[in-house]
């Protein structure tokens, strides 16, 4: 192993990190050689320094500081279903009205574009082959009338 | 009843707490509030910023209960809600202090009053806090100075102790990567320390 691999490596060896393979290698690297062994201290020094950066306290309101950002939470939270709550009670109706009345309106346009031409197309036809006074015997609600009209006077003829 | 959850371990309190046991919330904050605010303050530098990040750490973990599964480690999935939002703090402050960039300054509001928490005796003699805060700010200041990734490895493994492998779950990298964050980090922290640890031992 080169020296500049083994440096590399020296963190990872103080740390206990390296598989026993490599640990072997960087072991019998060290024992020949001074600068890397220099090195290894160095890194071992700096490590106990660091560790000399003193932790922080907590302060005694940690956990009561904590239960109230929960329940502060929980209010927003309450506040926020509040007013979908509300919402729903006025858009769910106003929403069911639209769907209502796009439905009839929708209805509406395919009945006549698909239905009303055929009976319009069939009243003419009608209306061509029998004479005007039987349109007096139709009640001008009953279409189905007409179609039993029309049917019984196709099949007579 | 502090004995209560001796032999529990932090997965099982987690899914108590999924059922409904607070103590068992509350005996995880017990557990690990004061390495959360830790990693928080050494990554970032103020105290009280830290605890109150801690704070939005906590409340996470209560929100999220329900969502939990014991899949990773307890301590992987709870260090990384603190990673990500000490990460995503940096990231405010570059923005609204882009300026100081290139002159990191530690601002340390409470610092005197953090070192007389630290001293373990309670009444050290003078000197002996001069040195500590010395050490303190010398320490402080030249991880302050290393890339977000670096320091947080660095935090993270000589501090909390983690393997590699943990690390490397909690910072979304691999172990490669981890290993030569802190061979990078501790090049750059011999730099600058060298000459302090030199003349301590
Ligand atoms: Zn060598």
């Amino acid at each position: 192993m080169k020296c500049k691999k083994v440096k590399q490596k020296l963190g990872a060896y103080l740390d206990g990190e390296l598989k026993k393979r490599e640990r072997e290698l960087i072991e019998e690297h060290l024992k020949k050689c001074a600068d890397c062994r220099q090195k290894l201290t160095l890194f071992s020094q700096l490590s106990k320094t660091l560790k000399k950066w003193k932790e922080v306290g907590y302060s005694d309101e940690f956990e009561a500081n904590l239960w109230q950002r929960i329940s502060l939470e929980k209010e927003k939270k309450g506040s926020f279903r509040n007013i979908f709550w509300q919402a729903e009670q006025i858009l769910l109706p106003v929403g069911i009205a639209i769907i209502l009345i796009a439905g009839v309106i929708f209805l509406n346009e395919f009945l006549n574009e698909n239905l009303f031409p055929q009976t319009s197309n069939l009243e003419e036809e009608y209306f061509a082959s029998s004479a005007l006074n039987s349109f007096q015997d139709i009640s001008p609600d009953s279409l189905s009338d007409v179609y039993i009209d029309l049917i019984s006077e196709g099949e007579s003829q | 009843m502090k004995e209560k959850f001796k032999n529990t371990s932090d997965v099982q309190l987690m899914l108590n707490f999924k059922e409904g046991d607070i103590s068992s919330f509350e005996e995880l904050i017990k557990r690990y509030k004061k390495s959360v605010i830790n990693i928080i303050y050494r990554f970032l530098g103020d105290r009280d910023e830290a605890e109150n990040l801690a704070l939005e750490v906590f409340l996470r973990v209560y929100k999220s209960v329900k969502k939990y599964r014991a899949r990773a480690k307890f301590t992987t999935w709870l260090y990384k809600i603190a990673v990500n939002l000490s990460l995503s703090e940096l990231k405010k402050k570059r923005k609204h202090f882009s300026i100081s960039l290139n002159t990191p300054i530690i601002k340390d509001k409470g610092g005197f009053r953090e070192l007389i928490d630290d001293v373990a005796d309670p009444s050290p003699p003078p000197e002996k806090i001069l040195e500590e805060k010395e050490r303190n700010f010398l320490i402080k200041k030249a991880i302050s100075l290393l890339p977000p990734g670096q320091r947080m490895a660095v935090i993270l493994r000589i501090y909390e102790e983690l393997s590699y492998k943990e690390i490397s779950k909690i910072l979304d990298c691999s172990v490669k990567s981890v290993e030569s964050k802190l061979y990078r980090a501790r090049t750059n922290l011999k730099k600058k320390l060298q000459s302090y640890f030199e003349i301590e031992s």
